[in-house]
């Protein structure tokens, strides 16, 4: 049996998890995946841009270039408001899977 | 970071760009981006005390395959359905030096895109409506394929280069064809034959180069492989096209021609009282009309799209002539010759032929001919030709026989014989081909 692995819906429902606690940038959004799940869940860092382009094509999140001193300048990425419903109603179901998976499996 | 390392990073990022195809409004600005997040992974590895060197290579491995994010990327940017086949097709990844060779195939397949590309409209314009449809497909499904194959040569797709031996052989094929087939007394060269020969040849002989350049291709499986292969068969088509019945226009089956011939004596003010004559007639009907016989281009030339009809006296023999030469023993009354639509009464034709169909009538039917206007032929109508002729000499003759020929076109030959008094109907003459020149007149 393979390990389970995370597919494009998951994935942007953890960017969406992770910007409706801050406004984060490409960079920073992957150093905290990577810190948050202890490492379980390590894509190639690449990979969060096109979820990042999904997201804000889809209107749920909305990014924005900010100059930073004696850096380059970082594009940030805010929720949106359907964002915010979006992260609400996937989180519901996301629950809800992961009950039914614990009821087989165990929690 | 050193500007040289900036560039390794920028070139990474690029190429995942490029390999996604990502639209150019959008491209620098994400570049930058992903240029920014290596920047600062190469400055945070550098502060946990790895060389330069060795954290460009970490954040480059880190941040994904070009071929990956580029995939990612491009199902980002485009429809499933262009993931699913040009972003497999062109997938990008590492390659080995490019041989000389490369260069050459793709000037032959690019030559080959461009030229089935400018076919197409040609064909539109100059072909009946299935014939010029079903070649425009096959032509553009063949152009694209190319036009692919000429970018996938690029980055070393193997895919790329078996299509590319594919359209050379196709090339050579048609070189020997059109060698072959040549008019007699003319040759002509088929330099993109030749070419793809030479270049088939020199493919050959570098082919650890050219293995080595493709090793890093992906395989695109066996569907899009088939689709491929397939269109290698279009310019088959573009070749057996012209000789297939196209079910927008007449067929031999869809026209009648039925003959009759009335024969007796009148008063002439020319020739006497008392004298001899016979009135041939021949109706064509057809159930069917053409649409667009032409094609769009005959529209502009309508008088070309002229249908041809002539007749020859078979019996009695011609008479030889005192300056040499010989000459029907019956011939036309005047410009003794009327084509008309018999529903209407319209004049639908006119003495003497000069359109292309009159190539289809055999050679021994020269003068006694008439053009049916296209504009006159249509469903459920019947043309009229009537010809009225006499002797060439005094005296009592025996009455004609005529041999009757109706050219549709350049594309069906119908044939009859008819006598004095008789009624009969004319037959299809199979393999009937367009000769170089009318022939004159030969009783």
């Amino acid at each position: 049996v393979n390990a389970p692995r995370l597919d494009r819906g998951e994935f942007g429902l953890l960017l969406l998890g992770l910007l409706a606690e801050r406004s984060m940038y490409g960079y920073e959004l992957v150093s905290e995946l990577r810190t948050r799940t202890h490492e379980v869940i390590d894509l190639p860092e690449g990979t969060v841009y096109p979820a990042l382009r999904r997201l804000e094509r889809e209107g749920l999140v909305a990014g924005r270039w900010q100059d930073v001193a004696g850096a380059p300048r970082r594009r940030y990425y805010d929720l949106t408001l359907e964002g915010t419903r979006s992260l609400a109603a996937g989180t519901t179901a996301w629950r809800r899977f992961a009950a039914a998976a614990d009821g087989i499996l165990g929690s | 970071v050193t500007p040289e390392a900036e560039e390794r990073l920028r070139s990474h990022v690029r190429a995942i760009v490029d390999a996604a195809q990502v639209p150019r409004t959008q491209a620098d600005e994400l570049v930058e981006e992903m240029l920014g997040h290596l920047v600062e992974r190469v400055e945070a590895d550098q502060a946990g005390g790895a060389d330069e060197d060795e954290a460009v290579r970490s954040a480059t491995a880190a941040f994904g395959d070009v071929g990956v994010v580029g995939g990612e990327l491009g199902r980002t940017y485009h429809s499933r359905l262009w993931a699913s086949t040009i972003g497999v097709l062109l997938a990008a990844h590492e390659t080995a030096e490019r041989p000389p060779v490369v260069r050459m195939i793709r000037l032959l397949v690019g030559v080959t895109a461009v030229l089935t590309a400018i076919s197409i409209p040609v064909g539109l314009w100059l072909q009946t409506p299935t014939s010029a449809l079903v070649g425009a497909v096959a032509g553009a499904a063949f152009a694209v394929v190319a036009t692919l194959a000429y970018r996938g040569l690029a980055g070393g797709q193997a895919w790329a280069f078996r299509l590319s031996y594919g359209i050379m052989g196709v090339l050579v094929l048609d070189g020997i064809v059109t060698f072959v087939s040549a008019p007699p007394a003319t040759t002509t060269i088929p330099v993109l034959g030749i070419l793809a020969l030479a270049t088939l040849l020199w493919s050959m002989s570098s082919e650890a180069a050219l293995h080595t350049f493709v090793a890093g291709s992906r395989p695109i499986g066996r569907r899009l492989g088939a689709l491929l292969a397939i269109t290698l068969l279009a310019p088959l088509i573009g070749r057996v096209l012209p000789a297939m019945p196209d079910p927008t226009q007449a067929g031999s089956r869809d026209v009648t021609m039925t003959l009759a011939m009335d024969c007796g004596r009148r008063d002439s003010a020319m020739a006497g009282p008392d004298r001899q004559f016979a009135r041939l007639v021949a109706d064509i009907s057809f159930r069917r009309g053409d649409v667009l016989p032409g094609g769009l281009a005959g529209q502009l030339e309508r008088a070309e799209a002229a249908d041809a009809v002539g007749f020859r006296i078979v019996a009695p023999l011609p008479i030889d002539v005192d300056a040499g030469g010989s000459l029907p023993a019956w011939l036309l009354e005047g410009d003794g010759v009327d084509v008309r639509v018999v529903e209407t009464g319209e004049v639908a034709g006119w003495f003497g032929a000069s359109a292309r169909s009159m190539r289809l009538l055999p050679d021994t039917i020269g003068s006694f001919t008439a053009g049916v206007d296209a504009d006159r032929i249509a469903a459920n109508r019947t043309i009229r030709i009537t010809w009225t002729i006499v002797p060439m000499q005094d005296g009592e003759q025996p009455w004609p026989r005529a041999e009757v020929a109706y050219a549709h076109l350049d594309r069906f030959l119908i044939q009859g014989t008819i006598g004095c008094g008789e009624r009969s109907t004319g037959a299809p003459v199979p393999g009937a081909t367009p000769h170089d020149d009318p022939g004159l007149l030969s009783g």
